[in-house]
């Protein structure tokens, strides 16, 4: 009896484990595949004073792999996109001059809500 | 009769709380100053439903039989080492690499493995338990 439960707990466990790793596996094997898969722009930089600028941040990404959230950091500034589907998005916000001259420090990529990668630029 | 179950119930708690000060004070306070790990911080809200968890674990394993109270208290025990392995941050791989000149660190968290793997092991612990009382009995 407990052979069987056994069993169908291991069963279970693999099922559950396949499922769970098969997004980030899949997102690791494009990547790998397409190294550019995923770009940031910052364009349309209009000067709003003295030290802030109106930019639009532009996502492109490449894969099948929904990414729940992708987090950047420009200079002190964070910039969230959520659900990132295959495409590209845009989004409006203002930057100082000092967070431009800092550039992109870190992005942070969470892959079909379950696993984090974190990027940091030195 | 009613002197007793008190005890017990006092007996329950006072062990959930040496379970809670034991794995989210003093052992994650130990790996941070001993040995350097770096440790994430738990909200306030967390801290409360934990001592919660753990006093209700205390207080049925002190309550119910001998054997079946070991269940619960060794599910304590798994708690806190799960709860310890969150607080050092394990499951999380960092690759230091260089594109185009650029230095990146890269850090993965694969914590939701980890934590399926640890549950299904205490499912199996529970079930490895379950079937020594029944064979015991025998």
């Amino acid at each position: 009896m407990y052979n069987l439960l056994k069993f169908a707990i291991i069963l279970s466990f693999i099922s559950i484990v396949l499922i769970i790793a098969a997004p980030f596996t899949i997102f690791i094997y494009q990547i790998a595949n397409k190294p550019n898969c995923i770009s940031i722009s910052i364009e349309n930089v209009v000067p709003l004073d003295d030290n802030r600028f109106s930019v639009r941040v532009t996502l492109q990404y490449a894969l099948d792999i929904t990414l729940s959230r992708v987090r950047i950091m420009i200079g002190n500034t964070e910039v969230i996109f959520e659900d990132v589907v295959k495409g590209a998005v845009s989004k409006d916000v203002v930057l100082t001059l000092s967070d431009i001259q800092q550039g992109i420090k870190e992005e942070e990529i969470v892959i079909a809500g379950l696993f984090k990668c974190l990027f940091k630029f030195t | 009769m009613v002197k007793k179950i008190i005890e017990r119930i006092l007996i329950g708690v006072i062990k959930g709380l040496i379970y809670y000060i034991v794995f989210v004070h003093v052992l994650p306070f130990f790996l941070d100053i001993a040995l350097g790990f770096p440790i994430e911080v738990i909200e306030p809200l967390t801290f409360s439903l934990l001592i919660g968890v753990f006093i209700s674990l205390g207080i049925i394993s002190s309550i119910t039989k001998p054997f079946i109270g070991i269940i619960f208290s060794s599910l304590s025990f798994m708690l806190g080492l799960l709860i310890l392995l969150d607080i050092i941050s394990l499951g999380v791989a960092e690759v230091p690499m260089t594109v185009r000149g650029v230095k990146i660190s890269a850090a993965f968290e694969f914590k939701p493995l980890l934590l399926i793997i640890i549950g299904f092991s205490i499912i199996f612990i529970i079930i490895g338990i379950f079937e020594k009382i029944i064979h015991g009995e025998e």
